[in-house]
């Protein structure tokens, strides 16, 4: 039996924006291929932080990183997504002026062949996009900018998905709709690493999860731990003293 | 539409592209006259234009020369300036001080005489309803049509071209994507150099070759680039047509001398009434 290993290891993680100003201190992470791992925590914890250090995006890093087994401590962004890490931020996600195919052209600028081919087969996971190839970007929904955002980082067939806020700003049926669309991209083969602000719904999605508190990982468990976990409801859910989410035996995502 | 190539996809108001014109019409110029003929370029005209092969070999050369121009300064100056965190009034106040400096050593190289690429009479034709036109403008509208056609071609169907874009459009996350940024910046200062060197042959072919025949129509050519809408060679075609006939009409009502005033009148109505101008896309 072969061991599973993590896709991604971040290990003793510090640094930030300003050079000797921390804003993620000691931090360590490990995200598997088969699972869907949520960062929550309060406004300034430091999530997209951490989520740009495993992208090579922070101007300043202390700690190492490895990405399936390879040390990739100091890579660029640039190199990190060559080497099979999509990324999506969080805000400017999608070039507005370029229109649906060329901005999945440009996610796919890094590909030598199948460009083409590649850009069918995204479109293929996205219903909305595919109708209609041609719509300049800054003319699409929310919604339908974030499943714009996520055909753009999948241009590259990464094995690891990197999204930061998928949800922010989006009504309640479009969030559902992207948490199922994130679900059946991670169920062909990428590993999610996901930071939210809608931790109820995140978590329910996802098989683990960290709570992010002042720069430091608080608590780490299952997606099924952290809902069920007073503690994480009163202080991140939004729940009530002695309230806490149930999951219905028998539910499936 | 060199200009607004830079505009647009850096962000760079460039002072200097008119003495970089200059520096096109004055390479061209070095190419047919008589050092150049000397060198075994110039000579022979074709049917009933002013110019031949001279002329085609030095734009050649004006375009290599002036693309170097500009990477140079853009190696040397921009680049830095990017570095330090330089803002928009930085870059423009810069390419202002890089526009005296490439005039004045044009001046010292050729002094600061008129020169024409080809001397004596070039007769104009008659065309429709009495209006005459020489041989060479027509030949000028030809080569700016294809040009804008070049440029738009370049831009919305080559895949260096729409990196250009969305390089212009959200640099941070072109890079994300894998675009050299530092390789599209050098490429679109490559090809506003070429479009600068090619605008200032066609002004010399029109006009007299002079020093700062570049610079002085640098004002006209931002109330071009304004009104078309920054960034869209159609916009620059049909922007720098409109302002080129307004002047030229104006001169029916209001003294000569006023000409040059047109273009001002023409940006402060476009930024009052339409800001993105005929032709620029709403973010």
């Amino acid at each position: 039996m072969t061991e599973r290993r993590p896709l991604l290891q971040v290990e003793a993680f510090s640094g930030g924006y300003v050079d000797g100003i921390d804003i993620i201190h000691e931090v360590g992470i490990d995200l598997y291929r088969d699972e869907i791992l949520t960062i929550i925590g309060p406004n300034g914890a430091g999530k997209s932080t951490l989520l740009k250090a495993v992208v090579g995006a922070l101007p300043f890093e202390r700690g190492r990183r490895w990405f399936t087994g390879e040390d990739v401590s100091g890579w660029s962004t640039p190199r990190m997504i060559a080497s099979g890490v999509g990324y999506v931020p969080q805000v400017d996600n999608v070039f507005t002026s370029l229109s649906i195919r060329e901005n999945l052209e440009m996610g796919g600028y890094m590909r030598n062949t199948g460009l083409r081919e590649r850009i069918g087969e995204v479109l293929a996971m996205f219903p909305d996009l595919e109708s209609r190839p041609n719509e300049r970007a800054s003319r699409l929904s929310g919604g339908q900018r974030q499943m714009l955002a996520m055909a753009r980082a999948l241009m590259l067939d990464p094995v690891m998905l990197c999204l930061d806020e998928p949800t922010a700003a989006l009504s309640p049926a479009a969030r559902g709709e992207l948490f199922a669309r994130i679900y059946k991209i991670h169920m062909s083969g990428v590993g999610m690493l996901m930071v939210e602000q809608n931790a109820t719904e995140a978590l329910v999605w996802s098989d683990r999860a960290v709570v992010m508190v002042d720069g430091e990982i608080a608590l780490e468990g299952t997606g099924t731990e952290m809902l069920t976990s007073s503690e994480v409801g009163r202080a991140f859910l939004g729940q009530a003293e002695g309230e806490g989410f149930t999951i219905e035996e028998g539910s499936t995502l | 539409m060199g200009l607004t190539l830079v505009f647009g996809v850096l962000g760079i108001a460039d002072f200097a592209h008119g003495d970089k014109m200059g520096w096109g019409m004055f390479l061209a110029f070095f190419v047919v006259s008589s050092e150049g003929a000397n060198l075994g370029f110039a000579g022979g005209r074709f049917g009933s234009l002013s110019f031949g092969w001279g002329l085609v070999v030095g734009l050649l050369v004006a375009m290599i020369g002036v693309a170097l121009i500009s990477v140079v300064l853009e190696r040397l100056v921009f680049r830095r300036l990017r570095v330090t965190g330089g803002g928009f009034f930085v870059f423009a106040i810069a390419s202002l001080g890089m526009s005296i400096m490439l005039r004045a050593v044009i001046q010292l190289i050729w002094g600061p005489s008129n020169f024409r690429f080809t001397p004596g009479i070039h007769p104009a034709i008659e065309v429709l309803g009495g209006i005459k036109v020489k041989p060479d403008q027509f030949f000028i509208v030809g080569v700016t049509f294809l040009a804008a056609v070049l440029l738009y071609w370049l831009l919305y169907r080559t895949r260096f071209g729409k990196a250009m874009r969305a390089t212009a459009d959200n640099p941070g996350l072109a890079e994300a994507s894998g675009i050299d940024t530092n390789r599209i910046r050098v490429g679109t200062w490559i090809i506003a150099g070429i479009f600068g060197a090619l605008a200032g042959v066609m002004l010399g072919l029109q006009a007299e070759v002079r020093f700062d025949a570049g610079f002085r129509l640098l004002l006209p050519l931002f109330a071009a680039v304004i009104l078309g809408g920054i960034g869209n060679p159609w916009g620059a075609l049909i922007g720098g047509l409109t302002v080129g006939i307004a002047q030229e009409v104006s001169t029916e009502w209001i003294n000569t001398g006023l000409k040059p005033g047109i273009p001002f009148v023409i940006v402060i109505v476009v930024l009052l009434l339409r800001p993105r101008g005929l032709f620029g896309q709403q973010r």
